[in-house]
């Protein structure tokens, strides 16, 4: 079992001397560990190559297009649930190290002998279960009339009952006994893996692990900083944690923050550089680069607790505006562009009107990071412009995550405000869609879950064929039917759109219900099962849990064999 | 008296607009690109010059002889003669430079669209650079330097380089190979991957 805590020595120390590959999974948290690798890299004179990879099938291609020219290939952020050794079948001489926040990893990948390195954050702990009750010592000899004795016994077991154990004893007592006991050991396992694999849910961020390497490293800055904040941020946004361990890493990040941070010397030359501070950060999106207005409408949280899709719901936001004291005008104006006593005091307005709606969770614990009188973003500003930019529908998937990745850099702060206006254009097309789907009733409920289509030929189905915007979407949606229909808190919700008319085939996103507080998600389990019973023509070949692609036609029949296994269970 | 001062000075005003208009002739056109040479501009403001001259032999001449009242109308046409000099030199210290900048941006071999523009004396001049550059290279390290690779020093010996179109497989100098496919990035060696940011198979990422 070759589990890494040790970043610094067993992994970067190993594998900075050599060529490396780097894989990389298209969502915002690989985005920026791939870049805080490269700053490293770059600074060691490490040469590599970045590929994108957004699916097992291309993890395959890649790892076999590229894997004799080099000796070690890092995974972020994928592969860690597929069986790599079986999957990629990699020569002796390399080595694979895989940064993934995906937990239950596959237990192959864990207890791999030198080939496999799973690298964790310095602590951490993987709860797997023991080896033994896995695998087999002498698996190996046995593996043959494994199948054939397992059958043999159960055979066995019936005739027992009829012949009143005459076979038994022929077969010698200490040969039954092993059986017996090669048989429980058997059920004792498949339970244990059944518990394992039970789950699916996210660890620490990829990010966050390889900006803890970078501190080890003494390389660490705020621009680094910058970035594992951002993946974090990612984890809270998109409900990969829940806000507890949100808040515990805020908290390990607080003194990173502070140490890189000190404003004791407020030279000029200090002017120009990168810093970041903590805020209390609103859930309007993108507000300081859009108007209040805007932003009011097609943030979730807002748009959802105003229904702002009812004429009553809009009038209640006015009257909200009212009663902030904000002018009509001045919030239908850039956020930038407002009277600078609106701008000043918008923070505490809000905050004071907020409670008398019912908007209680209007603020969260986040940071902003500021470069001279350039640009000021907060962190959610960044995942948004970011997650717009890997999943532009203009541009394919390659060619957006080269984009994205170079918005990470500050140095192209034009390629960040491109971004957030991207980013501006799909939110408000998912506000639109959420609004369809309620005004026209087409979430279903079927019981053990809720779901919905996005029809064909809709406008803006290009944004949703993507899965980060699909989950989205799908989010969004949860939270306006729930807004709608009180009882409905406790169904998961799946969404299904279009993505290639002409193959038919469609994605299939599914979010975990909002009492969920552990943002554990058992879809990976219950998709491949139902998919197995109807045979429906899907792959799961994405790396993340709740999202994979089957035909158009299968669907109907899919969605009834899932209803009737969430049913049962 | 009025009447003669006046189209004198009109006169004057042609001197020196030939020449000006060479040096902005060059001025005009783009970097890297040159205009022909031209002949005819020289020619003519040459034959200004002689006219120039003559007449100031001339009146000189005379002045010597004891006539008054020239000396005013030699300085001027002395003053026209000098800056009708110094726009030639500038046009043709500047057409060397830009082929100077260009030998040291491209290479050796002058494209034919860029060798018709040049004048007979500028390619031997070319020709004579070359040859001068090449020895001093040779010259300063035991296996010779190349210095036009490096326009400025490098600040790193590795580049991020993306690549733009499937490029297949690449060989570097210490044997190892990359593989280039579209849309992957790459931190290779900056001297290898030169030519190929020239060719546009690769984009420098800064």
């Amino acid at each position: 079992m070759v589990v890494i805590d040790r970043v610094k020595e067993d992994f970067y120390q190993r594998i900075s001397s050599d060529h490396v590959l780097v894989l990389v999974y298209p969502d915002v948290d690989s985005l920026c560990a791939c870049k805080i690798l490269q700053t490293l890299f770059k600074a060691d004179n490490t040469q590599y190559t970045v590929v994108c990879v957004s699916g097992i099938s291309q993890l395959k291609t890649a790892f076999t297009t590229h894997h004799d020219k080099v000796r070690s290939v890092v995974l972020i952020n994928c592969g860690g649930g597929a069986k790599l050794i079986e999957l990629l079948q990699p020569e002796e001489h390399i080595c694979i190290f895989v940064v993934d926040s995906v937990r239950p990893l596959e237990l192959d990948n864990v207890y791999n002998k030198g080939q496999v390195h799973i690298v964790l954050r310095e602590g951490e702990v993987l709860e797997i279960p023991d080896f033994d009750d896995i695998y087999d010592s002498d698996q190996q000899a046995e593996e043959d009339g494994e199948e054939e004795g397992e059958e043999f016994f159960s055979d066995e077991e019936v005739e027992d009952s009829v012949t009143g154990g005459k076979r038994r004893r022929r077969e010698g007592e200490a040969s039954y006994e092993a059986r017996r006991k090669r048989h429980l050991w058997r059920r004792k396992r498949e339970e244990i893996l059944y518990k394992y694999s039970e789950f699916n849910y996210h660890s620490t961020a990829a990010s966050l692990v390889l900006y803890e390497l970078a501190w080890r490293l003494t390389r660490d800055n705020n621009e680094l900083l910058w970035l594992a904040i951002t993946g974090l941020t990612e984890q809270l946004l998109h409900e990969k944690t829940d806000r507890e361990m949100y808040v515990t890493e805020m908290h390990r990040m607080q003194p990173h923050v502070l140490r890189l941070n000190r404003s004791e010397e407020e030279t000029v030359s200090a002017i120009n550089t990168m810093k970041i501070n903590f805020v209390e950060e609103l859930r309007l999106d993108l507000y300081r680069h859009w108007t209040i207005y805007d932003s009011l409408c097609n943030s979730c949280y807002t748009a959802c607790k105003f229904k702002v899709w009812s004429l009553k719901g809009h009038k209640n936001l006015l009257e909200f505006l009212a009663d902030m004291g904000l002018p009509l005008v001045q919030c239908k104006q850039r956020f930038s562009a407002m009277d600078v006593q609106f701008r000043e005091n918008f923070r505490s307005w809000i905050d004071r009107s907020a409670a008398k709606f019912g908007l209680d969770n209007m603020a969260y614990g986040s940071f902003s990071a500021q470069i001279g009188y350039k640009i000021k973003l907060s962190a959610a500003d960044m995942l948004l412009s970011t997650t717009a930019l890997i999943e532009n529908p203009e541009k394919s998937t390659e060619e957006a995550f080269l984009q994205a990745l170079d918005a990470l850099s500050w140095s192209n702060v034009t390629k960040i405000l491109a971004g957030i206006e991207t980013a501006k254009l799909q939110q408000a097309a998912i506000k639109t869609h959420v609004r369809n789907f309620i005004d026209t009733h087409q979430v279903v409920c079927t019981g053990p879950f809720v779901y919905a289509y996005v029809e064909e030929g809709t406008p803006n189905m290009k944004y949703f064929s993507r899965p980060l915007t699909l989950c989205k979407l799908a989010r969004f949606l949860r939270e306006a039917w729930i807004s709608s229909n009180k009882r409905a808190r406790d169904y998961p919700f799946i969404l299904s759109a279009p993505v290639d008319l002409e193959k038919g085939t469609c994605l299939v996103a599914g979010v975990p219900c909002q009492t969920e507080e552990t943002r554990r998600s058992e879809f990976r389990k219950a998709f491949t099962q139902a998919a197995d019973r109807t045979q429906a023509n899907a792959s799961f070949d994405c790396f993340d849990n709740c999202v994979f692609e089957m035909q158009m036609e299968d669907r109907g029949k899919f969605f009834d064999a899932l209803t009737a296994l969430c049913t049962v269970c | 008296m009025t009447r003669t001062v006046k189209t004198f000075w009109i006169w004057c005003a042609m001197f020196g607009e030939k020449a000006l208009e060479l040096v902005r002739e060059l001025k005009r056109s783009q970097d890297g690109n040159l205009p022909p040479y031209n002949d005819d501009g020289i020619r003519q403001v040459v034959e200004e010059m002689r006219t120039l001259f003559e007449q100031n032999q001339l009146e000189v001449r005379a002045t010597t002889d004891g006539e008054r009242g020239l000396l005013s109308g030699i300085q001027l046409r002395h003053a026209c003669l000098e800056r009708n000099q110094r726009c030639l030199l500038a046009y043709v210290h500047h057409r060397m430079t830009r082929i100077r900048d260009y030998r040291w941006q491209t290479g050796s071999v002058l494209p034919p669209s860029f060798r018709l523009s040049l004048c007979e004396q500028e390619i031997q001049w070319f020709t004579r650079y070359n040859r001068s550059l090449a020895t001093y290279m040779r010259s300063i390290a035991p296996t010779g330097l190349d210095l036009t690779q490096h326009l400025q020093p490098p600040k790193s010996l590795l580049v991020e380089v993306r690549c733009l179109e499937d490029y297949g497989e690449f060989e570097m100098e210490d044997g190892t190979v990359v593989l280039l496919h579209k849309n992957t990035q790459h931190y290779l060696p900056r001297s290898q991957c030169e030519p190929l940011i020239r060719q546009g198979v690769l984009e420098h990422i800064h």
